[in-house]
């Protein structure tokens, strides 16, 4: 009687773990499903320069071996001032081995700064600069904002986000894999 | 209707110009070239036999095989409108046509007259919803379309044929027999002057000189060929870098049709050397595939190993008979047989690229050989005589009815998109065709079984029989019941579900349902042993409707093998069979019932 | 007491789980196959499966018969019983036991399947994108009020009369796959319904290509009153006016949406040289999901799977102007059971086989 009632739980326990197992299984899969993305050819980032608000001057290929992140956005383009708070964020989670270069297309300096005044304070790896030469549309092609570059630390450009329609977490994962 | 025309202009034009008497010319080069049909790439031999079959529904005529009959139609299209090619069983279409009633087979040009008198009402019978046609306009139609492919191949190789005009001085070639290819280069000019000369003299040609008369003639005559080669397509025999194209085709875009000149002169002059010579010479160097299916074809490995199945058993029978037991030459014919069995499906694997079971035909080859090589297996583990004569008697019944399965001459097809490329397609398939070759033989065991029991047989040979019987169910419910599954699987990567109750599906689960109830049967003793078996033995039922049935239904996702005629045969078999074991059943338990008693 | 309750649901339990139970359930299961099969013929597929399969009870006139899910679930039920109360495991049961076990697990697949699968399609054409799902088989009635989406009714719960609405809707004639036809007789008719009338037929060979239809009537709405024609795919929806309010009715294919979006970039057809029998198709497409890009190649029997959708080629759309892809586009939580299941219930047989084979007949 009592093996018959020790095998009734061990069944019980078989059935219930395998079947747990294989709904794990699939909500996995289906959480995890980044498909195989194709090898899309990693372009080098091109170099430029930029002056950040402090006035110091510098080339961004200076951050080799730091993932950098440029963020092309304006104070006047709602969506970047929508998500700014959630990049200076992520910046300060990943301080040791990100760079967040916000370059700003706006046509005054003080606007800049008085929208800056509004926000938390940026952690040091947080540049802000003023793009007066226009490197957005001349170098990068950038027509529409926001739109966020992401290299890994070769500095080879590897995602784009246009919008700010990103999650981030997702933003986190990608870093993650760099 | 104008084809029709234009080869009857071809023939005319060519009367002086049949081919000289019955060469005496070797086939093997000429068959061994490759052609396009189909979506494969064949030996022209394929070819040949598949054309001739779907013609006349035999494999030679007039003493000639199918290779021998191509060359005639190719190279001397004059003798191959005589010769009687097609074949028309149903009277009311002959009397349509107006032909003589006495045979069934007649020739291109017995027919033409006759086509071409009702080409017009075919026509509206061509627009009309094939369901609803009855038997005479289907048989009329396909004739219609069976006399159109043959008027192509006829005129596959116009371009290089003999003309038979003579041409005037000025245009010679100097060559005796000239073809359209020869005057190629200076076929403009010919046309030029041709219209020049109506233009000049009007189109009577009385009032031409001789040689005016015959620039007019074989102006005309260029014409015409011209006309009716231009969309000639049908043999696919010229490789240009990887495409295949017809011999037109090929001559439109200036290609060399030299070789292809030789090889009609060669046949047309009965010169056997010229002949190889100039088949080898377009061949080049010919793939492993095209010799091995050539081989393939004049082997007809399955027929063969039928043979050697029945052989076996007969002698078997014989050496039981004279209470011998000399199995050497049995054994040796079950030997021979699987050997070409197996060899014939390796050819069939490497020929077609795919595993051996796409089509229902495929199927009952492989579960044939399952059967035979399970036979062997049992009778070397368990020197099981049963499963000799269950194992080698289904199979050549199998290979028997192979052929009736198929539809037209062609058993090596391409399959749709779905079928293929896939490894649990692959797995599902030989897997259920292994478990219905299991159950098959099970089911033999358990008609065995009945017999030897009225035949007063040991009770230790029954018993043994009995064990062999419980073993091969649990086999036959493992393949069955993983490939039914491997199915789902197959099923739920391509398209998306694992189940669909469909036809093909429902029949496989209900040979896995049948297996599993008589195993609880008789575990809840709800069937006895004689019961038991009776269940066993009606898995032939079973089987068969799960394997045939469901295409009869012609419904689902897997009706890629509509037979038409088989019902008959299918209900024949069931209902003798139910009756048989029904028998069987009876006497067994009258004979219970009596030693009981 | 207690002792007799447990006696009796032991007594109770044995008689579900004894090999009786599938000696008895079976028969019918195997009839119902049959009959279901043979069903599909006249019916079609779908509807054949639904009323013997996808059903608790059927009834053919007069009497009520055990439709699939009745059998298959008290087969399930015995099954259980015996796996947890009366397996248990020595060298000569442990093959039994793992089959039974498997057997159980595809079952249980089964269950998530039938309760909680999605099947639907997308046709997408070359060049553009889509997120849109249609269903196969559910229809839905739609009416949006000044083009916010109002109610949606699916097809079988549509009742003869929709309220909810400032004006009656009567429902007259509903069609799953209709044909049109010219309008022979007179009435109050207004739109399309003037010169067009639906009529049911039987469904189509490729469930895609069904063209549902609705035929209804409306009333309260005085100069707007009288019977329309509604159906898929109508070039314009019916519009009607009331108390100020712009109403559109639409009706067709259920529809939902992907939390992301597809674009098609490439379909090709790969044939079989010198004849038209496709060999394979695929579709080269870009999934697009929040802001990221990514492409993926959709092939037959190679399916795309991402987010708990699984995107199948199925089939296609070609005009002389445009090439469309359509996918099978289907959600399956129970989806990885059936593998579960089979390793379980192979390494069962074989091993019971083994067993078997070694001489000792069970």
């Amino acid at each position: 009687m009592q093996k018959k009632r020790a095998t009734l739980w061990l069944n019980a326990a078989l059935f219930l773990a395998v079947a747990a197992l294989g709904y794990g299984l699939t909500i996995y899969f289906d959480g995890a499903s980044m498909p195989a993305r194709a090898e899309t050819e990693t372009k080098p980032l091109p170099d430029f320069s930029f002056t950040d608000l402090s006035g110091k001057t510098r080339s961004v290929h200076d951050f080799k071996n730091k993932i950098v992140i440029i963020n092309f956005w304006a104070t006047w383009c709602a969506p970047c001032v929508v998500e700014f708070p959630a990049l200076l964020k992520i910046a300060a989670d990943n301080k040791d081995n990100v760079v967040l270069i916000a370059l700003s297309s706006d046509a005054k300096e003080d606007d800049i700064k008085k929208f800056l005044q509004q926000q938390k304070a940026p952690t040091e790896n947080v540049l802000i600069a003023h793009d007066r030469e226009d490197v957005t549309l001349k170098i990068f092609g950038v027509t529409q904002l926001p739109e966020t570059i992401i290299t890994d630390p070769e500095l080879n450009i590897r995602e784009k986000l246009i919008g700010a329609e990103w999650e981030p977490a997702m933003l986190q994962k990608i870093i993650d894999s760099l | 209707m104008k084809k029709i025309l234009a080869v009857l202009f071809l023939i005319l034009c060519c009367t002086k110009i049949a081919a000289a008497a019955e060469p005496e010319l070797n086939y093997t080069s000429f068959g061994l070239l490759p052609v396009l049909h189909e979506g494969r790439v064949k030996p022209l031999d394929s070819f040949a036999r598949i054309m001739l079959r779907e013609f006349s529904g035999r494999d030679a005529v007039r003493g000639h095989g199918a290779a021998e009959w191509l060359a005639e139609v190719l190279f001397d299209p004059v003798s191959a409108a005589e010769t009687p090619v097609f074949e028309i069983t149903n009277p009311a279409v002959r009397e349509h046509f107006d032909l003589k009633l006495k045979k069934t087979l007649f020739s291109f040009s017995e027919l033409a007259p006759g086509l071409a008198a009702h080409a017009a009402e075919t026509q509206g019978l061509r627009d009309a919803n094939p369901d609803n046609l009855t038997a005479q306009q289907q048989t009329t139609l396909r004739l219609y379309d069976d006399v159109a492919i043959y008027s192509e191949l006829l005129r596959s190789f116009s371009a290089v044929l003999p003309l038979g005009i003579d041409a005037p001085p000025a245009y010679g070639t100097g060559k005796t027999e000239n073809a359209y290819v020869d005057f190629r280069a200076s076929e403009s000019k010919i046309q030029n002057d041709a219209a020049k000369l109506v233009r000049k003299k009007g189109a009577d040609t009385a009032k031409y000189t001789d040689d005016e008369k015959k620039l007019a003639s074989l102006a005309f005559a260029l014409q015409e060929i011209r006309t009716a080669g231009v969309n000639n397509g049908t043999l696919k025999i010229i490789n240009k870098n990887g495409q295949w194209i017809s011999p037109w085709q090929s001559l439109l875009q200036n290609g060399d049709l030299k070789n292809w000149q030789d090889m009609a002169i060669a046949y047309r002059s009965g010169n056997a050397e010229g002949w190889r010579a100039a088949a080898n010479a377009v061949r080049g160097k010919t793939p492993f595939k095209i010799y091995l299916e050539k081989a393939y074809n004049i082997t007809a490995p399955f027929p063969l190993a039928m043979g050697f199945y029945l052989l076996g058993i007969i002698i078997l029978a014989a050496e039981l008979y004279r209470k011998s037991n000399r199995m050497l030459f049995p054994l040796l014919c079950l030997g021979f047989g699987l050997a070409l069995h197996v060899t014939g499906l390796a050819s069939r694997i490497i020929i077609l690229s795919r595993p051996p079971v796409g089509t229902l035909y495929e199927s009952l080859l492989f579960v044939s050989l399952i059967c035979a090589a399970t036979a062997l297996a049992l009778y070397l583990r368990r020197k099981n005589l049963v499963a000799l004569f269950a194992g080698q008697g289904a199979a050549a019944f199998l290979l028997f009815l192979a052929p009736f399965l198929l539809q037209r001459g062609e058993s090596m097809e391409m399959l749709v998109a779905v079928l293929n490329t896939s490894f649990w397609l692959g797995t599902h398939v030989l897997c259920i065709t292994a478990g219905y070759a299991v159950c098959i033989l099970a089911a033999m065991f358990a008609h065995a079984w009945f017999i030897l029991r009225l035949k007063n047989a040991p009770a230790r040979q029954l018993h043994l029989l009995y064990d062999s019987i419980y073993k091969t169910t649990l086999a036959a419910l493992l393949l069955t019941g993983i490939g039914t599954i491997l199915g789902g699987i197959w099923a739920d990567q391509s398209w998306g579900r694992f189940w669909g109750w469909d036809p093909k599906e429902n029949g496989a689960l209900l040979i896995v349902l049948w297996l599993i109830w008589i195993q609880h049967g008789r575990i809840a003793a709800r069937l006895n042993r004689m019961a038991f078996l009776a269940a066993v033995a009606f898995l032939n039922v079973i089987v068969a409707l799960a394997w045939f049935g469901v295409n009869l239904l012609g419904i689902g996702l897997h009706s890629y093998g509509f037979i038409t005629g088989i019902a008959l045969a299918l209900g024949f078999f069931c209902a003798g069979e139910t009756i048989l074991i029904a028998t069987l059943w009876k006497l067994n338990a009258e004979k219970t019932r009596h030693a009981l008693a | 007491m207690l002792q007799k309750t447990l006696q009796n649901c032991r007594k109770l339990a044995l008689a579900v789980a004894r090999a009786d139970a599938p000696f008895y359930l079976l028969p019918p299961l195997m009839l119902l196959l049959v009959a279901g099969t043979l069903a599909q013929g006249p019916m079609g597929l779908y509807a054949a499966q639904k009323k013997f399969f996808s059903s608790f009870i059927f009834w053919t006139g007069p009497v009520p018969l055990p439709g699939g899910y009745t059998l298959i679930g008290l087969i399930a039920l015995s099954l259980l019983v015996k796996f947890l109360a009366f397996s248990e495991w020595s060298r000569r049961r442990a093959g039994i036991n793992l089959s039974h076990f498997g057997v159980l697990i595809l079952l249980f697949g089964g269950l998530l399947t039938a309760t909680g699968a999605k099947e639907s399609f997308m046709v997408i054409p070359e060049d553009t994108e889509s997120r849109y799902l249609y269903d196969y088989h559910q229809r839905t009635l739609y009416i949006f009020e000044n083009d916010v989406l109002k109610l949606s009714k699916p097809f079988n719960e549509l009742k003869l009369r929709i309220t909810g609405v400032p004006f009656d809707l009567i429902v007259q004639n509903i069609c799953s796959n209709c044909a049109i036809v010219k309008r022979a007789n007179e009435g109050n008719y207004h739109g399309m319904a003037k010169f067009m009338a639906l009529e049911s037929t039987p469904p189509s060979k490729e469930p895609e290509a069904d063209l549902p239809g609705l035929t209804f009537s409306i009333a309260g709405l005085k100069d707007q009153d009288g019977t329309y024609i509604a159906f898929e795919g109508m070039p314009e929806p019916i519009t009607l006016y009331a108390n100020e309010k712009e109403y559109k009715i639409i009706f067709g294919k259920r529809q939902s949406m992907l939390p992301f979006t597809i674009r098609l970039s490439d379909f090709e057809k790969e044939i079989y040289p010198g004849t038209d029998k496709a060999r394979g198709y695929s579709s080269d497409i870009v999934i697009v999901d929040n802001g990221l890009e990514w492409p993926a190649r959709i092939e037959m029997n190679k399916p795309l799977r991402y987010k708990g959708y699984t995107f199948y080629q199925s089939s296609f759309e070609q005009t002389d102007k445009m090439q469309a892809t359509i996918l099978s586009v289907v959600e399956n939580k129970g989806r990885l059971f059936p593998y579960i299941g089979t390793l379980i219930i192979t390494a069962g047989l074989l091993l019971h086989l083994a067993f078997v084979m070694r001489g000792r007949t069970a």
